[in-house]
């Protein structure tokens, strides 16, 4: 691993466009500031491994634990009809909107 | 139960087993000359679907960035396939986040530009995978955490990670979830 030291304000270039850079350091904390292309996920590592393993875990499904599953779907998410034939769009206005846009919460080019 | 035949007009339809995975134009009896190709997978044989409904993911899914195009699969009542066209064996059992959560959920503003979703959300489809262990899948639970979040006007789509303290292992068969308070 390459270990570089930094002070506050300094930062780090990674590949030709990402930038990393100490933001604030108090008590045992520090506060990066990253700049990546929009193309470029950044996540909290510890994040980033729970749901790559949960995606992993996810891609084993087989067809025949469907019909299952939905059985077990709380009584008026539709388990058990239609094909789901309402599934394709965006739903659950009726509960006041599956999502909500919200404004940056860092940096926008 | 098997897989079913799709029925929308805009969605893949399964069909015989066919050649290589290519796409082929189809001159049928009507006008519609829509792009269609054919989709290996381990699961369901040959997938014949039209072009137009592959949807592109730039990023892939988290840690997993080599899978960038997918298709969306009828499966059972209101449970999908999210199968890959990009690997046969790769296919997740999805479903609309409003069967789990009741909540208007937030998205992170650069993830919304991906997709180009910036401007308005009207159009993005919220989809949630499900994670079925295979000796119970009474126990299966949907990932709230890391949500799909699709354009459907350009069939862009991202996995985001939601701010709110959503769980990545929501019991299917529980209420709907609410989010803990956010942490700073």
């Amino acid at each position: 691993m390459l270990i570089l030291t930094r002070k506050l304000g300094e930062g780090i270039v990674i590949g030709p466009d990402i930038v990393v850079r100490v933001v604030e350091v108090k008590g045992g904390q520090v506060k990066l500031g990253i700049e990546a292309p929009r193309n470029t996920s950044v996540h909290r590592e510890e994040i980033f491994r729970r749901i790559h393993e949960e995606n992993v875990r996810a891609a084993a499904g087989t067809p025949d634990q469907l019909d299952q599953v939905v059985r077990t779907l709380r009584p008026g998410t539709g388990g058990g009809n239609s094909g789901g034939s309402n599934s394709g769009g965006s739903g659950g206005e009726t509960r006041g909107g599956p999502l909500r846009g919200r404004k940056p919460r860092g940096g926008t080019p | 139960m098997k897989h079913t035949p799709q029925q929308g007009a805009n969605r893949p339809r399964r069909n015989t087993p066919g050649g290589a995975t290519e796409t082929t134009p189809q001159k049928r009896g009507n006008m519609s000359q829509k792009a269609q190709m054919r989709i290996a997978t381990s699961r369901f044989g040959q997938v014949q679907c039209d072009a137009d409904a592959v949807l592109k993911f730039p990023r892939g899914l988290v840690g997993i960035p080599e899978l960038t195009h997918f298709v969306l699969l009828d499966g059972s009542g209101p449970l999908r396939w999210l199968q890959s066209v990009d690997e046969p064996e790769a296919a997740f059992v999805v479903a609309d986040a409003d069967l789990f959560v009741d909540a208007a959920i937030t998205a992170a503003h650069d993830d919304l530009l991906l997709i180009g979703a910036e401007a308005s959300v009207a159009a993005v489809q919220v989809l949630v995978l499900l994670t079925i262990p295979a000796d119970d899948p009474s126990a299966a639970t949907a990932n709230l955490m890391a949500p799909l979040l699709i354009n459907q006007d350009n069939r862009r789509g991202v996995q985001t990670v939601l701010p709110d303290h959503f769980p990545v292992q929501h019991p299917v068969a529980s209420r709907f979830c609410h989010p803990l308070p956010a942490m700073v």
